[in-house]
């Protein structure tokens, strides 16, 4: 008998205590889930480099962003000194991912050298490519058709058997926005980028000859 | 009747008489009638203030004659004769001298007389001479005479050098010396204290040396101890470890050697590789200290995101932007 009304209480307190979590879900909040974010990403537009067993080895080491330029969200940045993003679209990675591999194909399209992006720690290198990204944002004008996205980027090339800096360039572009929307301004971040990588493939091309191993 | 005087006897009573008051007399002026006497000369250059006739000759500080005559000498007018007249038994020598003394303050003269040596011939008077001559001396009181108006030139000088000498510059001079001293002492003895604290201190070095020197000839001893009771096993004890690890070094040539491929593949591949792997990894810290910090900071905010105002390109301005 006082079995049977032990196991009706233990009972009674698992309906009490699920009753009382399920009234406090109203009071947890993950958020509205409200209109989806377009995401974007950035495209590099020329052709994938090819193997180059004579070249160099370059490892592209992690971006290293600017305040505020890290994330997924797209940044934008307003008068007197105010950041914010972009809403209704975003990366669809961390930026600094992204920047990483334009990077990679880029110097791999336009030059020899091998590069090794993410997950190339056990190839032996013989330069690594330190990349500070100052600038990736969008600059709004006061009309549409005077809306910018700004790129700069600060390349550091050291050798790695003596531990050399054999450069340390810092390349940038501003690029108008040809056209309304987050379509528009990704499109103007790649032209940016494109126009950038010209820059800094040409340096690239022949401060990589110092990485020649041996 | 008349009465009868006998002249006899009263002439014979005033002859007693007489001669009773003769005896009496001189008795009371002490003559001494068997005495003798000799006279001499003495020639004193200078004055004799002071001595007159009758005044007292003494020999050694006994009278023993008077003064009889004062006269100028009969040849030489700076000099003054004096005749003297002495018991005879006086031992006036050759090498006696006389000198002119005088009693006090009074400024009585009188003549002192030294003899000369024992066994020393008698003076006795030369021809022509009347009397013996003593030869006569300066005095003290006569050299201070004498000397007195050299002595007072000599003082006067002596005052105007000292009044020069403590002029009122040279007093000033004096006195900031005399400060200068006591401000010199008064440092001195304020800094006594120092002195015994340098002086204590320096004892205690001179101590802690002195241990010092001790436990350094104690070591030097257990060293030479060492060296020779513990030396030899010392020795044999560093030789087989010299000796295994020749032995360990042989191994790991070996090793080495077996292995040489793989080794130099490490140097010189995988150690850029791990320096690149560390740099990863220390960006990777930072990233979480970061995230670490932002955590401790809101909590609330890296669950559920910043709130922050977002740029809407439709109506190109910020809104207060909620998902």
């Amino acid at each position: 008998m006082t079995q049977y009304l032990t196991q009706k209480l233990k009972m009674a307190g698992v309906a009490a205590s699920a009753f009382l979590v399920a009234s406090c879900g109203p009071l947890i909040s993950f958020g509205d889930d409200g209109p989806a974010d377009s995401i974007y990403t950035l495209h590099y537009g020329g052709i994938v480099g090819a193997d180059s067993p004579v070249g160099p080895v370059v490892y592209v080491d992690s971006p290293q962003m600017a305040e505020g330029l890290d994330g997924q969200g797209v940044s934008v940045r307003l008068d007197g000194n105010q950041r914010t993003t972009l809403t209704g679209a975003g990366w669809a990675a961390h930026l600094s991912d992204l920047v990483r591999d334009y990077v990679t194909l880029a110097l791999g399209a336009t030059s020899n050298a091998n590069m090794i992006g993410v997950g190339g720690l056990d190839i032996k290198a013989g330069c690594r490519l330190g990349i500070k990204v100052w600038a990736m944002e969008f600059v709004p004008g006061l009309i549409s058709s005077e809306d910018t996205v700004d790129v700069a980027m600060q390349f550091s090339l050291v050798r790695l058997s003596d531990s050399k800096l054999l450069s340390h360039p810092t390349f940038s572009q501003t690029v108008n926005v040809q056209s309304s929307g987050g379509r528009g301004i990704v499109a103007a971040f790649d032209a940016a980028m494109a126009a950038a990588a010209r820059d800094y493939s040409r340096w690239f091309k022949v401060e990589s000859k110092a990485c020649e191993t041996t | 009747m008349e009465t009868r005087a006998s002249h006899i006897l009263v002439g014979s009573f005033v002859l007693a008489f007489l001669a009773g008051l003769i005896a009496f007399a001189v008795w009371i002026s002490k003559v001494d009638l068997d005495a003798e006497y000799t006279d001499y000369d003495i020639y004193f250059d200078g004055s004799v203030s002071g001595l007159y006739k009758r005044s007292i000759v003494y020999y050694s500080g006994i009278p023993v004659g008077d003064v009889r005559d004062i006269t100028l000498a009969p040849h030489d007018a700076q000099k003054v004769r004096v005749w003297v007249r002495l018991r005879a038994e006086v031992p006036v020598t050759e090498g006696a001298e006389a000198k002119l003394e005088f009693q006090g303050l009074t400024g009585v003269a009188y003549i002192e007389l030294k003899g000369g040596p024992p066994g020393g011939a008698a003076i006795v008077a030369k021809e022509g001479d009347d009397r013996a001559i003593i030869p006569s001396g300066t005095s003290a009181f006569q050299a201070v005479f004498e000397g007195a108006p050299d002595l007072i030139n000599q003082a006067i000088v002596a005052i105007v050098q000292i009044q020069k000498l403590l002029s009122d510059e040279n007093i000033q001079s004096i006195s900031s010396t005399l400060k200068n001293a006591d401000q010199l002492s008064g440092n001195l003895a304020r800094g006594t204290d120092d002195i015994e604290v340098i002086v204590a201190e320096a004892r205690q070095v001179l101590a802690n040396a002195t241990t010092a020197a001790d436990n350094i000839s104690k070591l030097a001893a257990s060293g030479n101890a060492l060296v020779e009771k513990d030396g030899e096993r010392l020795v044999n004890e560093a030789v087989a470890t010299m000796q295994a690890a020749t032995d360990m070094i042989k191994r790991i040539d070996g090793l080495v050697a077996a292995n040489e491929g793989g080794i130099t593949q490490f140097v010189g591949g995988s150690l850029p590789e791990v320096s690149r792997m560390i740099v990863d990894l220390r960006s990777t810290a930072q990233s979480l200290s970061r995230l670490m910090k932002r955590i401790e900071q809101n909590p609330a905010k890296i669950i559920f995101g910043t709130k922050e105002a977002k740029f809407d390109l439709e109506t190109r301005s910020t809104k207060d932007g909620e998902k």
